[in-house]
């Protein structure tokens, strides 16, 4: 659904009131940040992601074509910036892992076998932050924007760019998956 | 109206996605089916511990951030010309079809230049091919008889 105030904050910004930014900002931060979190799993590194999110937006407003919401528009830019984010992540991780791995050989293998597990205090939602992470980037993605977010199917399809079917069949074996993790890990 | 039907629904329902005649008839078949009562209550368990990951609360420290980092960023402006020449827009499903024309376009151009090389063949050799057979002169090219040159043996 389209909301008239945005638009008319958006045309604004884009008649050269740069201040009027903060307006949308303000409002759309929770639900952006909320989305980088889940998906990004450190507050961190989630904000420097919304903040990088809030700029492209910013960079891109004179492209936006109001045919969706602001808010699925601005869901859009944050799932791809994550998904790009978390692989770039992904990849460093394996690089440096590799990197020490052949720096220190066997004893590294021997170190990481005792490393003591980094608890959270509160362990269930530490369970299920890893077995958010273990799943397939568009699992993770429908699942937080769902659950989380709150978006309908609707908005879920116009947020992740597939039509609604698509969003039901991998709402559906994401949530599958999920509980399998779940069930594995005993939570 | 079948098992199948209702368990197909389920997931409509539990994301309040059903009509509201049709979330009453979901509701009150599942009220009589275990399996479909005990799909549903694991994903209302999922649902759960998914909602545990909260989001950070608001922050006027992000706000100022991103703000911040926007003053050095060039003004936004609406791309007029999109709009005027919408019509011109290629879908992105197309751009295939777009390469393959292309490259079928370029081996055809190809082909036009790509012709056969004309043969050498010298003037010499043509006038040879021409003359009859039984003639009296021959090739420089070819060696000449040796009858009738050398001396006979003996």
């Amino acid at each position: 659904m389209q909301d008239d105030e945005d638009i008319f904050v958006i045309k604004s910004i884009l008649s050269g009131d740069v201040q009027a930014y903060e307006i949308l900002v303000r409002k759309y931060q929770g639900r952006i940040r909320g989305y980088c979190f889940g998906a990004v799993g450190n507050a961190a590194e989630a904000d420097d992601a919304a903040q990088e999110v809030f700029i492209k937006a910013y960079k891109g407003l004179g492209n936006f074509r109001a045919v969706s919401s602001f808010s699925t528009w601005l869901y859009r830019i944050a799932v791809n910036h994550c998904r790009d984010f978390l692989r770039r992540a992904m990849r460093t991780k394996t690089e440096s892992l590799e990197a020490l791995q052949e720096s220190e050989g066997e004893s590294f293998e021997a170190r990481i076998a005792v490393l003591p597990d980094v608890l959270s205090p509160d362990e269930g939602k530490r369970q299920v932050r890893e077995a958010l992470d273990r799943l397939p980037e568009n699992y993770q993605a429908v699942l937080i924007l769902r659950e989380v977010q709150g978006l309908s199917y609707q908005e879920l399809a116009e947020s992740l760019n597939c039509s609604v079917d698509a969003v039901k069949a991998r709402l559906k074996r994401a949530r599958q998956e999920l509980e399998a993790k779940f069930k594995r890990a005993g939570v | 109206m079948d098992h199948d039907w209702f368990r197909e629904r389920l997931l409509d329902l539990q994301d309040a996605e059903l009509p509201e005649e049709e979330r009453r008839q979901v509701l009150r078949h599942a009220e009589n089916c275990p399996a479909c009562r005990e799909q549903l209550e694991h994903w209302k368990q999922t649902r759960r511990v998914l909602s545990e990951i909260a989001g950070p609360a608001p922050s006027e420290a992000f706000v100022g951030r991103v703000m911040t980092a926007v003053q050095g960023v060039p003004s936004p402006q609406r791309e007029e010309w999109r709009g005027r020449y919408s019509v011109l827009r290629v879908p992105e499903w197309f751009y295939p079809e777009i390469g393959l024309a292309a490259a079928a376009l370029a081996l055809f151009m190809l082909s036009l230049f790509q012709q056969e090389a004309p043969l050498s063949v010298s003037s010499e050799v043509l006038l040879l091919s021409r003359m009859p057979q039984d003639s009296q002169w021959v090739s420089r090219s070819e060696p000449a008889g040796y009858e009738g040159i050398l001396p006979e043996e003996g």
